[in-house]
Order: structure tokens, then sequence, then C-alpha cells
């Protein structure tokens, strides 16, 4: 089959089923993607704020730089 | 069953040294850029000197640029982001310090290497043997850190980060294994496994995808933690965020054809990259809005955050490139755009738009958070913002401009398209060379902007204590898998991969097989995706049961994203293996070069002159008038590694043997100048002065024949007998000429190379290839 692979005809049915394998696993996905449940999505999109990030701001009008206390200092 | 509480100090040093290590590196690697930008306008900055030569360092940035920068910024991005997801320390100290001093190495190894000519000949893949099994080690390294800390998580649902950091780490170790197969025939040198349209197949599925996954992906898993805790606020969809990701792990992987368009690779390769790339534009664009929409309700901040002002242009230069490479990806634009600036645009539109400033807004996002003390100056990294932004407009619109012209210049006809109205190539570079130097300006903005970063950054950290972040965890005991969780048995036995796995059994043969198995595989295909509907009807629960619980298994999960990226690797490079036999080839061969010729052609990679002149005439119009007969897939059948080229900074040399006298190739690699005024090419005239290295010819010959390089089985003394014959008589064309070189100088051989291209054999019908000795 695959001797004259650059010449035959035959060889477009790869895009035609590539296309479709992959269509049909973009619908799949947004179906089930569709399906989820608020409860769940709302669990899933919290995660990067279940664990605080403290940050240092920039000195106030008082001059002092105000660090937020949360985590253990490690030199 | 009783709860324990416990205090997770997470691993921040490593962040902090992989953060550092970007920014110092991806200073040297844009400082670089810099450099060889100016040298494409002003040849004298090449200083005559090989090692400060263009062909030698633009490796040098592209790869310092990708694992440098981007490299040391996303493992700093992963390590940070994943630990706080899955509420776990990384899992070993030493991995992590392994994992990071071994990185810098490679890195210094690149730096000592490619400037002086150690190169393996493929874009982003140049790096010897010796280090590329370092870089494999050191991914090995990464990826047993990420899923041991994986493995030990007290948070057990994995966020939509830590997918696109799993399809990363998986696809990337695949990649650059596959792709940097080679046999050595000395410590700093080797020959691709692959030889010519199998090895530009492979290259560029590696090269394309080492954009998806090495510069996208992992970006992306960084925009969905980075960007919602920039913005206080949760990702605007998630369930786009699940589309997104699965659609953009199926889909990136079959796009990798469409840097070989109009080429000889076979239509129906070059036709699934077209269809594949055209597709990508719904996740990518999805992603993007994705991204832009999460800052909805936040845009004031806009005017004061830098960190917002990063990302949100970084997510916006993200959706350009990626409107952009569909674009390309398309064969008639690709016609105009291929081999031009236009490519560079897209190129650096995607890395300074989209990797640069997501690094920049990560970097000022994370500085008060890894050590104890504010940003030194926020209006300096808001200066930074803008100087960097008008930096890449001037590029990349430089670079638009460039390209389209140059494109449009190299393709315009006359007489009914049977003259070219431009036939100087030259004609072609002086009209974009002030374009080349707006390009200079904007990266030098740009790369103005990244020290304003470094030295916020120095002036922040000065003085400043480093802090580890902490977080409390209620683990019970005894630690069990996650409830909900799927077992090794769960994760194969199940209806959706059982009829996964059958449908691409029976649909495998269907269009493998002979007669009989192709119509039982017809038949088997269709009868599965009629009971696998029924099933899905029926048991619908179970269906969505096993989804739910997939996306809190890590194993099952990196398998199958796994398996959705060897898919689409497998169904196009095996049939590439295959046609790419000798005996397959139909029309027209290459006939093997001589030992002479060989040398020479060693020395064409190692000056990087692939860089600048492709060896494929395209099956396009203008570029058979210009060049010659459109280049045979069967004519570098024999090329390992294939020298096809993807930029035309001078013009394609397939045909370019016996097109000029020796006197001609001698006297333009001393100084083409003296040739060609106004050109833009380096001097190599070190070639006329170092003497050629033949003692390796026996192995690399040896090695070609394993390689199926139908050499004879000749001797070291016959080798040498041949070489010493062809070199004499090029030395006696170029004496009776009236140059004057010693006949053993590297000169002679490249010569013997560069007439030897575009000569070939006919195919004798009966299949089997001669071989020199016939």
């Amino acid at each position: 089959m695959f001797t004259r692979i650059i010449y035959g005809d035959s060889t477009a049915i790869f895009t035609v089923v590539a296309f479709g394998v992959a269509a049909s696993i973009f619908i799949t996905i947004s179906w089930r993607a569709l399906l989820m449940k608020r409860p769940q999505v709302e669990r899933y999109e919290n995660l990067p704020f279940l664990t605080a990030t403290p940050t240092c701001a920039e000195a106030g009008q008082d001059g002092q730089a105000k660090c937020e206390a949360t985590p253990q200092l490690r030199t | 069953m009783s709860v324990q509480k416990s205090t997770v100090e997470f691993n921040d040093k490593v962040v902090r040294q992989f953060l550092l290590a970007s920014v110092i590196w991806g200073a040297v690697g844009m400082l670089v850029g810099v450099l060889i930008a100016a040298q494409l306008n002003f040849w004298q900055l090449n200083f005559n000197t090989s090692f400060l030569t263009w062909s030698h360092l633009r490796p040098l940035h592209t790869n310092a640029v990708i694992f440098a920068l981007v490299g040391n910024m996303m493992f700093a991005g992963v390590y940070y982001s994943t630990q706080r997801l899955v509420k776990a320390r990384l899992a070993s100290d030493f991995l992590s310090q392994f994992h990071f001093w071994g990185w810098q190495a490679i890195i210094v190894s690149a730096a000592c290497t490619l400037p002086f000519g150690f190169t393996r000949g493929q874009e982003y893949a140049e790096l010897i043997w010796p280090i590329n099994l370092a870089v494999v080690v050191m991914w090995v390294v990464f990826a047993v850190n990420f899923f041991w800390t994986l493995a030990k998580r007290n948070e057990p649902s994995l966020y939509v980060a830590i997918w696109f950091y799993i399809a990363t780490i998986v696809t990337v170790a695949m990649l650059y294994i596959v792709n940097h197969l080679a046999i050595p025939t000395s410590w700093t040198h080797s020959y691709s496994l692959f030889g010519g349209v199998q090895n530009a197949l492979v290259q560029w599925w590696y090269g394309h995808n080492a954009v998806a996954f090495f510069l996208t992906t992992p970006i992306l898993g960084i925009m969905y933690y980075f960007l919602p805790k920039a913005a206080g606020r949760p990702v605007y969809s998630y369930k786009l965020s699940v589309v997104h990701f699965w659609s953009l792990v199926f889909v990136y992987i079959w796009a990798g054809p469409h840097h070989l368009l109009n080429t000889s690779l076979p239509g129906w390769l070059q036709d699934l990259g077209m269809t594949f790339s055209l597709m990508l534009w719904a996740p990518s664009w999805g992603g993007m809005l994705n991204g832009l929409l999460t800052l909805r309700g936040g845009w004031d901040k806009l005017r004061t955050d830098p960190v917002i002002k990063f990302f949100a242009a970084g997510v916006t230069f993200y959706g350009m490139s990626t409107f952009e490479g569909p674009l390309l990806a398309i064969k008639s634009v690709n016609a105009l755009a291929h081999y031009t600036d236009w490519i560079i645009a897209h190129v650096h539109g995607g890395t300074l738009g989209w990797n640069g400033f997501m690094a920049a807004g990560m970097i000022y996002w994370l500085i008060p958070r890894l050590w104890s003390k504010p940003l030194h100056s926020t209006a300096l990294a808001n200066l930074h913002f803008w100087v960097g932004l008008v930096g890449i407009l001037l590029y990349v619109g430089a670079m638009w401009a460039s390209g389209i012209t140059q494109g449009l210049m190299l393709n315009a006809t006359s007489e009914h398209g049977t003259v070219l109205t431009y036939p100087n190539f030259l004609d072609t570079v002086n009209a974009i060379r002030p374009l080349m130097l707006m390009r200079v300006i904007g990266g030098a903005l740009y790369l103005a902007g990244w020290f304003l970063m470094a030295y916020n950054l120095w002036k922040s950290i000065s003085g400043a204590k480093p802090v580890n972040g902490t977080i409390e965890v209620f683990a019970e005991e005894p630690a069990h898998q996650a409830p909900g969780s799927l077992s090794i048995a769960g994760w194969v036995l199940n209806p959706p991969v059982v009829f996964s796995v059958l449908g691409i059994g029976f649909a495998c043969a269907w269009m493998f097989g002979g007669h009989f198995l192709s119509i039982a595989g017809l038949v088997g295909t269709m009868f599965c995706a009629v009971v696998a509907f029924s099933h899905f009807e029926a048991k619908r629960k179970s269906w969505g049961d096993w989804y739910d619980r997939l996306l809190v298994s890590a194993v099952p999960f990196t398998v199958l994203t796994f398996l959705a990226v060897v898919a689409g690797g497998l169904i196009q490079i095996i049939p590439t293996i295959v046609i790419h036999k000798a005996a397959n080839v139909e029309d027209r061969r290459q006939i093997p070069y001589t030992p002479l010729e060989l040398a020479g052609r060693d020395l064409y990679v190692r000056e990087g002159c692939y860089l600048c002149h492709s060896q494929m005439i395209r099956t396009l119009v203008p570029d058979v008038l210009r060049y010659g007969d459109y280049s045979r897939l069967g004519e570098s059948i024999y090329d390992h590694p294939f020298q096809w080229g993807s930029k035309r900074n001078g013009p394609d040399l397939a045909r370019v043997g016996g097109k000029y006298p020796n006197v001609w190739h001698l006297r333009h690699m001393e100084n083409p100048r003296s040739i060609s005024t106004g050109s833009n090419m380096p001097n190599f005239a070190w070639l006329l002065s170092n003497k050629l290295d033949v003692s390796t010819l026996p192995r690399k010959i040896a090695v070609q024949r394993q390689l199926g390089v139908p050499y004879p089985q000749w001797t070291d003394a016959e080798i040498a007998a041949s070489v010493d014959d062809q070199q004499k008589k090029i030395a006696k064309d170029l004496r009776d000429s009236g140059a004057y070189v010693d006949s053993d100088r590297e000169i002679v051989a490249l010569i013997a190379y560069l007439q030897q291209l575009g000569h070939y054999e006919k195919v004798v019908p009966t299949g089997t290839a001669p071989t020199l000795a016939d």
C-alpha cells in the first residue's frame, strides 16, 4: 500500500480519518465539559486560592513596607 | 480513623534559583539575538572570526532563549504552582537541586560548543549527542520529581494547570528522544538515524511541537495558575479550560508538516498538517479568551499593576500568534511567507510577546512573595512594559513588512509568469535592509526592558530575606488512595478505554491490512462504533463516572495524555519510514557522496550554512524559474541530517552544483562581496587555511553504511586515495583559474560538496539501489 504513497490518491483517507477522529474527540470533550455540575466546577476553579500566597506591598505613606505575616521566614 | 494536622513548608529555594537563572540567561540569549540581527545589516560585525559568525551564533541564540530563558522560567513556575495546587512540598530536595544545577550545566555546555561549530545540523536540535543525553537525564529527573510530588499530594483534585504540566513532561520527552536518535562517529559528532524526507518530517514534528509543548503548554499552565491569582478571581470558564486542554493536546501534535508545505513531502502529509493547523484556531482562541476574560471586572488594574499589564499583553500576543500560525499554514499563504522574515515575525510575536511577557509578569508577581520585600520600583516595571511593548511592535512590524516585501519580490514574475521580475536575489535583500535595521532597534529596546527588570530584581532582593511558603494540611491516617480515584485495573478495564482500543485496532487493520484484513477491519470498526454508542446510551452513568474519576487520577491521566500525543506522531512517521526506502523511491534518486564530498558536507553543517540557504526547490513556478527543476523526494534520501532549511537569507542551493566554476566558490567563501556586490554573507576565510581532518572519515562512512547509504566496503586506504585524488583535481582546477590553495584545505572539500548538489540518477524501474561500486 505504501510503495506508491507519494502519488496514490487513496492516501487522502489519512487526512479524512484523522480529521474525523479529532473532531469526534473535540465534540465528546466539549459535551463532557458542558455536563460538569456547578459545585464540581467551583471546586476546581478555586483550587489556586486554597493555598495563600502572602506578599509584601510597596511602602505606604508611613514609609514602611507591608508584608502579610502568614509564612514562616527562613533565611 | 484519625486526622493529623501538619505544616508543609514549600521548597521555594529551587523556584528562586530557576527564576534568577531565567533572567540572567534570558539577557545573554537576547543579547546574542540583537548581535546576530545587527550582523545581517553590517557583515563586519562577524569580525572574520568563526565563533562570532552569524551562522555559529544563531543556534546559540535560539537554544538560549528556548531552553535557558523559557526553560528556567517554566521550571520556576511549574515548581511554585504545583506545590501550592497539590498542597505538598517537592518530593526530593536532592532531585530539585540536581535538576537546577544539571540544567545550568547543559546551558553552559551549549554555550561552549555551538559557537565552535559542534552541531547536529538540525534547528533547535543542534546540541551534540553527549549533551542530548544530559538533557534526557535532566528531563527524567524533572519528571520523577514532579510525579513523585503528585503521588505525595494532599489535594486529590488535579487543577487544569497540572494537566498542562503533565502533557508537557510526557510529550517533550517523546519528541526529544525520537528526534535525537543518532549514531555517534566521535565524542562530538553523530549522524541522525533519520535521513532525507524522513528526517524532515521527524525534525518538524519535533520542531513544531517544541513550540507547542515547551513554549506553549507549560506557559498555559502557568497562565491558568498565575493569572487568576494576579486578578484575584477564578478563571473565566473552567469548562472552557477543559476543552482547551484536550483539543490542544489532540490537535497540536499533528500539525508539524505545515513547516514543509509545497516541498517534496508527500501531499497527504501536507494536507494533514494544514488541516490540523487550521483546527488549532479553535482551542487556541478559546484559551486566549479564557485568559483575557479572567480579567473581567478588573481591567482597572491594568493602569497600575505591571503584573496584569504583562499578563494581558502576553495572552493577547498568544492570541495573535495562534491566529497567525494557522494562517501561515495555508498552502497559498505559505508559498509567499515561507523562507522569509514573516516567519521570523511570527516566531518573535510568540516568544517576545507570549513567553517573554508571561515570564516578566510571573517574575514581578513572585518577587515580593519569594523574598520578604516589596518590588523595588513599580514605576520601573511599568517602564519595562512600555519599552518592551514598543520593542516588540517595532520588531514584529518590521519583520512583517520585510517578509511580505521579500516574498512578493521573490515570487514576482512577468511575461505571463515565464520570467522573474527580480532575478537577482540580492535585489530582494537590499530592499529589506531598512526593515532589518528597524528589527535591531526593536530587539534592542526589548533587551533594554529586560535589563530594567534585572536591575529591579537586583534592587528588590538586595538585603531581602528569602521566604518559603507554608501551609497547614489535614491528612487522614493511614494514607489511602484518594476516594474516587481509579485503580490500575479500573483505568484499563472500563468502557471508554476498551472501546477506544478496539476501535483503533480495527481501524488500523482496515487501513494497513491486506485485502481480507482490510475488510474485516472495516466491518469491525463499524461494529465497534455501533456497540460503543449503544453501550454509552445504556450505561451513560458509568462512562461519566470514569471521566470524573480520571480527573483525580494522575497515572491514568498521564498515560491517556501520552497516547493522545503519540497517535498523531505514529500515523505520520510510520508510513514515511516505509516510503523512505530507496527501493520505493520513484523518478529520481540521490547519488551517494564521495568521501571528500561527505567531508565537505560535514563542513557545510558545521558552518551552519543551512540556516541561510535551503536545499529544497518547492513545487512553485517562481522557485523553479529561479533555482531550477523542483526537488524530488529521492534526491535527498541519503542525507543524514537533511538540509532542506527553513529560511532563505541567501538563495537556495539544491541545484547549485555545476552552476559556477570552482574558483567562484573559493572567492565567494573567502569574501562574498568580491563576487556579489552588496552581499551580507559573512566571510568564511578560515576554510582556506584550515587543514581538512580526514582521520574520522572511515568511521563516518561506516556509520553511513549502517544507516542504509549504499557505500561499498572501502578500506581506510581506499578512502584516503579517493579523497586525495578528488582534492588534487579540484586544486589543479583552482590553480588553472589563478587561485592557489593547498589541496588538503577545508575549502576544497566544501567545493567538492557544493559542486555535487543537484546531481541525481534516474530510478531504474526494477527497484534496487545501485552503489558507488557499481
